[in-house]
């Protein structure tokens, strides 16, 4: 059991290295950590299109915060 | 609760528990997600409450989304685009890494999958593409080639910040017009992508546009001479890319690295240009593998389409096929396709001359590309056109069914085609209207000259037996006319199918022609407009010429409503297409009517309708005639070479071919039924055949009708010895003007009915054009009933001259002389008065109305026809009323005047012992014909009460029967 779980987080590894690959192709601007959570929601039935949105708000709206704290 | 490793999958639970430890998985990974993008942790206090907003947004966010599931052909879909534009742009290595890791991530999740752990079993379909999608919706400007990945991984959120300040401020310095342009997004690219006609000015766009933008920008902020990377992030080198182009100012570093880049592209025109010939064709396949990486950047499509076009043109340079017989039609129809191979080998040269000398604009990779495409559609459509004639020749067994089935084909495809709005059409790189058009004129080229010089010249030379009539080599002789036309010409096989509804007016003109002599033709000689229309060689420009089509649509479509009309088209083609149940096929020359099944012709009602609401017009398409309508004049105009090609080809045919035909075979058949009338007295003989069978007036067979009902009289007599037609030769021997058309006919007892005289009769020509078998049954039922009443009058006249006296002095206690002349009165009472109304109503048939319409009222042999065949058809429903009412009154009358004679032989002696069946006969008779006379009264008078007859005939007819009866029961 430890040995098949061995050779599945093996796989899992390709996969994120081939994700990882492709989204630096894609000029993504995700890390290697965040792309495996987002892999991973994905592979819970998270729609792509509807999570790549949260992301970019996620994003958007922690720069502006930042950005408002960078000036105060 | 410890947190696993999010590259495991969560999938461990039973099923009962499945839900909530998806759930909770999410939960945990949306929490990681968060504090990943946004640095709110929840265990920081204070940013605890911004942790709980911003999840809980996730959280709300992707449960009530209206985004459609992942389709995996959509995502592959969007990379290919991707990867096209990546080519577009020069991004080849960055297309070769996107091209290899798709494959690596589907060969890892197939992997995964082919190993079939039961521990992981997958919680949704394709993960794969649902990586890819969430990649691709996450993805920045991959298509700028300057920008190198590790420029934007691991920004640190400090950066970030420094970057959106100095963005910010960049937003408050540009111009509004700029603004949303330094972010590329995916909108742009469906936008882009969207717009296949716009391909040429992505590069531009991209080089031109979003990059000068952010370079002039970039300039803007960098220190002066520096060369570093810009605050974006922008690469130093792009800033020295766009200063360094041509008409920016400033020096050209990299004119050297273009100018390279230029030869490349050159070089692989020219490489392209090679696979175009065929020359290259050992390359193809190294093309192929390595175009993905050509330095050209566009190499690997164009290669694949050169290489594909090249080989489509090699099948169609292959011999036709072995086994069909000898056609000059299919030999035309192969020189045509050879015709537009050679216009395929000249637009080749002049790209080649376009490469190598700069004529026409130097070639560059996305004309070359726009060009092939263009070629590769038409010679599609030309691969299409020939599968089609090859598969209706298929079964072919005879020329003349190989010529009829390959010109049946080409003009199905040409009217298909002419419909067809495919938007590679719209864009204006090849007309398969045409195309189509080209190859029907050039094909059935043998064929219409063969027509042509059938309907001048009443015979044709045709060696091979391919024009769908035969015919005799030579004119008819006087007096064999009827030979010649039931045997001069023949229907060899089936004709065309745009020809087949003039099939029969051909033939007809050719028989005519050989029985007139072609002199005999007024007017001038048939010239067919389409044959006039020579080849001229065709010049360098992709087969089927270009764009007329594409601009015509848009033009009509612009000048009828714009977009109004473009949806009317549109609801007309969805209209067209559920009519013949058929099925869009995106490889199908025809985009319209792809699907139909090769047996269902449209019809030409629908696609005039069709047709109107694409091109405008209204449903009947008003042909424009030019002003002297000449034929040259209609050539010009309709098949011309500045032709509207939105004139269907229905119409052109018809100016071309069709009505010339048509006014040939109208003059030849109106100088034929004036040579009928005035040469051939065809009026004179149906009149007299009428007085033959109709009234059986003539003197001759006046004679022979005496002879006949004595003969039939006998007892038993079944004329075995052909004693009717002895004596109905013999009456013609003493006659003299009718000698010649009696003389053809042979009286003989009708096979129906005992003792009815029947004449069978042969028409000859021209008699034959509208007396046949069927005319001649119809003359013989009303001979039929005219023989017997006047069978039923010589007997009873017998009878008569006879006289009183001898009858039995013991049938005179019993009938005396007063009675049986009664009897004999009333029966010939009924027999004249049946023979009058005969007589009347056939002369009441409209024979003179009949006779002006024979003599000038009717231009065609076939209102010849109907003008007859109406005539006696009104004769026979006024003459045969109740034809077995009159039959058995007349067959009593005929019984009385037996029994009379039978009295009169046996007055001598036993009169005694006879004289009581006489009686009883006579008063049998004599109650059997009231009964069937009142029978024929009641029954007439319901049908003149109800209507029938339509007319005064049958009030005649009662009247007559009526005031017989009136008088003599008085």
């Amino acid at each position: 059991m430890v040995a098949e779980d061995h050779g599945v987080g093996e796989r899992r590894e390709d996969v994120l290295d081939v994700a990882f690959e492709l989204s630096q192709v894609l000029d993504t601007g995700l890390d290697r950590e965040t792309l495996s959570i987002l892999i991973a929601l994905c592979e819970n039935g998270v729609n792509p299109e509807a999570l790549a949105l949260v992301v970019k708000e996620l994003k958007r709206e922690s720069q502006d915060f930042r950005a408002q704290e960078y000036v105060s | 609760m410890s947190s696993p490793s999010p590259l495991v999958s969560p999938l461990s639970g039973t099923l009962s528990t499945l839900g909530q430890e998806v759930m909770k998985r999410k939960l945990q990974l949306l929490s990681q997600l968060v504090t990943k993008t946004t640095s709110f942790t929840k265990e920081d206090i204070r940013t605890e409450e911004n942790f709980d907003i911003a999840l809980d947004f996730a959280l709300y966010n992707l449960d009530h989304h209206s985004f459609l599931d992942c389709d995996p052909h959509e995502t592959d879909g969007i990379y290919n685009t991707l990867q096209r534009r990546l080519e577009l742009n020069s991004c080849l290595q960055k297309r070769s890494d996107l091209c290899e890791g798709r494959k690596r991530l589907r060969r890892a999740f197939e992997n995964e999958r082919n190993e079939k752990n039961d521990d992981l079993v997958q919680l949704v379909r394709d993960p794969c593409h649902r990586i890819l999608s969430l990649l691709y919706w996450l993805s920045g400007n991959p298509v700028n080639p300057a920008e190198t990945p590790s420029s934007t991984l691991q920004e640190t959120p400090t950066t970030t910040t420094k970057k959106k300040k100095v963005e910010e401020d960049r937003h408050a310095e540009a111009p509004t017009g700029q603004e949303g342009k330094d972010e590329w997004t995916v909108s742009d690219e469906i936008a882009l992508c969207d717009s296949a006609s716009e391909l040429s000015d992505w590069s531009d766009d991209d080089l031109g546009g979003e990059l000068v933008d952010e370079g002039e920008v970039a300039a803007e902020r960098a220190p002066s001479g520096g060369t570093g990377a810009g605050p974006l992030g922008s690469p130093a080198v792009l800033v020295e890319v766009e200063e360094g182009r041509p008409g920016r100012g400033g020096p050209a570093p990299l004119a050297g690295v273009r100018a390279a880049a230029e030869a490349s592209e050159r070089h692989a025109i020219r490489r392209h240009l090679l696979l175009l010939r065929g020359d290259g064709l050992a390359g193809a396949a190294e093309a192929q593998d390595t175009g993905s990486s050509h330095p050209s950047g566009l190499g690997g499509n164009v290669a694949r389409a050169a290489v594909a076009l090249a080989d489509a043109v090699g099948s169609l340079r292959l011999a036709p096929r072995d086994g069909l017989p000898p056609c000059s039609t299919l030999s035309a129809f192969h020189a045509s396709v050879d015709r537009q191979l050679s216009r395929h080998s000249s637009w080749c040269r002049s790209l080649e001359e376009r490469s190598l000398r700069g004529r026409g604009g130097e070639l560059t990779m996305i004309e070359l590309a726009g060009e092939i495409e263009a070629q590769a559609a038409s010679v599609s459509h030309l691969t299409a056109a020939r599968e089609e004639v090859e598969e209706a020749t298929r079964t072919a067994t005879s020329t003349c069914e190989c010529a009829a089935l390959v010109l049946t084909a080409l003009w199905r495809l040409w009217r298909r085609s002419s419909l067809d709005v495919s938007p590679r059409v719209g864009e204006g790189g090849f007309d398969p209207a045409r195309l189509a058009r080209d190859l029907f004129t050039s094909s059935s080229r043998p064929y219409l000259r063969m027509l042509e010089e059938y309907l001048n010249e009443g015979r044709v030379r045709d060696p091979r037996g391919e024009f769908f009539i035969s015919s005799a080599s030579s004119s008819a002789e006087s007096g064999q006319e009827g030979a010649y036309w039931r045997q001069g010409h023949r229907v060899r096989g089936p004709a065309p199918s745009f020809l087949a509804a003039e099939a029969e007016s051909i033939l007809l003109s050719g028989k005519a022609l050989g029985v007139l002599g072609a002199r005999g033709v007024p007017g001038p000689e048939l010239r067919i407009p389409l044959l006039g229309n020579e080849d001229r060689p065709g010049p360098a420009e992709p087969m089927g010429s270009a764009g007329e089509a594409g601009q015509a649509v848009a033009g009509a479509s612009g000048r009828a409503g714009g977009v109004e009309k473009m949806a009317a088209a549109t609801e007309a083609i969805v209209e067209f297409r559920w009519r013949f149940r058929g099925e869009e096929g995106p490889e199908s020359p025809n985009s319209i009517l792809c699907a139909l099944p090769d047996d269902s012709e449209p019809a030409l009602g629908s696609a005039a309708d069709l047709r109107a609401a694409l091109f405008g017009g209204d449903r009947g398409w008003r042909r424009r005639r030019p002003a002297q309508g000449s034929a040259a004049g209609s050539q010009e105009e309709l098949g011309g070479e500045g032709s509207s090609d939105l004139c269907p080809p229905e119409e052109i045919l018809d100016s071309l071919v069709l009505d010339p035909v048509r006014t040939r075979c109208a003059a030849v058949e109106h100088r034929l039924l004036a040579a009928l009338r005035s040469r051939h007295n065809l009026v004179c003989q149906l009149e007299l055949l009428k007085d033959v069978y109709l009234h059986a007036s003539t003197a001759e067979i006046g004679g022979f009708l005496k002879l006949a009902f004595d003969l039939t009289a006998r007892e038993g007599f079944v004329d075995e010895n052909a004693e009717l037609s002895e004596a109905f030769r013999e009456a013609n021997r003493r006659g003299g003007r009718e000698g010649e058309l009696l003389s053809s006919m042979v009286a003989r007892l009708d096979s129906r009915g005992s003792r009815t005289l029947a004449i069978s009769y042969e028409a000859t020509w021209p008699l034959s054009l509208l007396v046949d078998e069927t005319s001649i049954a119809g003359y013989n039922s009303v001979f039929g009933a005219v023989t017997k009443a006047l069978n039923a009058q010589h007997h009873l006249q017998k009878v008569w001259r006879k006289g009183r006296g001898l009858r039995p002095a013991a049938v005179r206690v019993v009938w005396c002389d007063q009675k049986v002349d009664f009897l004999r009165r009333d029966f010939a009472h009924f027999a004249n008065a049946y023979r009058q109304y005969l007589f009347d109503q056939v002369e009441g048939a409209n024979w003179r109305e009949c006779r002006a319409k024979l003599e000038a009222g009717e231009t065609t042999l076939e209102g010849l026809r109907a003008a007859h065949e109406a005539f006696l058809g009104e004769c026979a429903s006024r003459c045969l009323v109740e034809e077995k009412g009159f039959a058995r009154c007349l067959r009593l009358a005929l019984e009385f005047c037996r029994v009379c004679g039978e009295m009169a032989e046996g007055a001598a002696g036993a009169e005694e012992v006879r004289a009581d069946e006489w009686s009883r006969r006579l008063e049998a008779l004599r109650l059997d014909f009231d009964e069937g006379r009142s029978y024929l009264l009641t029954v007439l008078g319901s049908k003149l009460r109800l209507g029938h007859g339509a007319g005064s005939h049958l009030a005649e007819l009662v009247s007559l029967l009526r005031g017989q009866n009136a008088f003599y029961d008085a």
